[in-house]
């Protein structure tokens, strides 16, 4: 009964001896949880998701599937109390299930945290948003976040850290520690504090860059002479690596004349780098693939 | 695991578990569904590495949200995905709803659509 239900309605073998191994699910006696199974199915998929999706949410968080419809849609009116809309708690649901196994004044405490501290409800539901899993840390966890960017000591205000929050929620997900040797590298750099402090309002996401990466944009923009820029518009370091080396490679080869104002042009839009030289990233890749893979380029 | 070996090294592997240790569990299949997925759009290795390594969340989402992200963008004619992934890797983690209400929230502020568009690509979204 239990296997018949599941394959039609699309849970793998893998996935059907997961729901029925786990813990909250071993209770049921097999009829009682077909009943409940099918019930918390239909309720899921009538949030728009298709049948892979709504396999997915209950294979990650199967206590749901023993929940009831009615609860299941107390929770959901709960996220919508918050100001949550329609496509926004879909995408939550769909990114972290495990929000439907906890109680409903968890998660309005966990909003309100943000809210307390003076974050403006838009920008609470944002960051909420862009990392749903924030749901499942620790209020203590929010915390030990906030103090580690207040020791930081680079004069943030309070705007600014709602800024980084809301921009960067990953972080409450990362080691600190390496969070710690992002802003160290920074200061390393000889770049001042003021400097960092802008660099990381205008791109929060400079704290999860993987360090060996944002080592190595650092120094070939130090060298182009182009850090003044970065600083001033810091999401520039979102452009991959490569592409950035390729393009430095061919404005290096190709001006006769080489100054900061060309080597901006690394990050030109593919359609007015190759209206401006006629090559477009395959054509770059051909030509300077191999010192990228071979990290053997020289800037002059 | 395997898939990613194919990509990463072991270093940065290890880093994309520091940004969310849950994606462990992200299933080889899956894994090997959403690079196929990001291939078959013309997004070169070097680009999806590069997206994996910035966006790690990528690996959570499933050819069916990607299939719907890339048409929305080709709605509004944002078609050179390789280009777009290395300037802006985030942007795979959005739902279509997201683009349309930055695309809504700018036109209100007065922005032109092309100028808009440009912000999409530099990654302002």
């Amino acid at each position: 009964m239990f296997e018949n239900l599941c394959s039609r309605l699309g849970f793998t073998k893998h996935e059907q001896k997961k729901i029925k191994n786990s813990y909250s699910l071993r209770k049921y006696t097999e009829k009682t949880l077909v009943k409940r199974l099918y019930k918390a199915y239909t309720f899921i998929s009538s949030l728009g998701l298709n049948k892979k999706e709504t396999c997915k949410i209950i294979v990650n968080c199967p206590t749901i599937g023993g929940t009831s419809p009615n609860t299941l849609s107390k929770k959901i009116e709960n996220l919508a109390n918050l100001g949550f809309q329609g496509e926004e708690i879909t995408k939550i649901v769909k990114r972290n299930s495990k929000i439907l196994s906890y109680s409903m004044d968890t998660v309005k405490d966990k909003f309100e945290f943000f809210t307390k501290l003076g974050m403006e409800k838009e920008l609470v539901i944002k960051m909420f948003l862009r990392y749903p899993k924030l749901f499942s840390s620790s209020i203590e966890l929010y915390q030990i976040v906030i103090k580690t960017l207040k020791d930081f000591r680079l004069e943030f205000t309070n705007e600014d850290i709602f800024t980084i929050l809301s921009g960067c929620p990953q972080i409450y997900g990362l080691d600190l520690d390496k969070v710690r040797d992002r802003v160290k590298l920074l200061k390393d750099k000889n770049i001042s504090n003021d400097e960092i402090r802008e660099m990381i309002v205008n791109f929060p996401n400079i704290l999860s860059q993987k360090q060996d990466n944002l080592e190595k944009k650092l120094d070939i923009y130090f060298e182009l002479g182009l850090m003044s820029l970065i600083i001033k518009d810091s999401k520039r370091l979102m452009q991959s690596i490569d592409l950035t080396i390729k393009r430095m490679c061919f404005i290096r080869d190709r001006e006769k004349e080489l100054a900061p104002q060309k080597y901006f042009r690394i990050f030109n839009s593919q359609k007015a780098f190759q209206s401006l030289y006629g090559i477009d990233n395959e054509g770059l890749d051909t030509l300077y693939g191999n010192e990228v893979k071979n990290m053997s380029y020289k800037v002059s | 695991m395997e898939e990613l070996l194919k990509f990463l090294e072991p270093s940065e592997i290890a880093y994309i578990y520091e940004t969310d240790d849950s994606l462990k569990e992200v299933e080889d299949i899956d894994i090997k569904e959403i690079i196929d997925t990001l291939k078959s759009m013309n997004i070169k290795d070097s680009s999806i590495k590069d997206a994996i390594l910035q966006n790690s969340y990528l690996l959570e989402r499933t050819k069916e949200e990607l299939m719907l992200l890339f048409s929305k963008l080709a709605s509004i004619d944002i078609k050179d995905y390789d280009d777009l992934i290395m300037r802006n890797p985030n942007i795979l983690s959005l739902e279509p709803f997201e683009i349309d209400d930055f695309l809504i929230e700018k036109r209100k502020m007065g922005y032109d659509i092309e100028d808009i568009l440009e912000m999409i690509r530099e990654g302002q979204i």
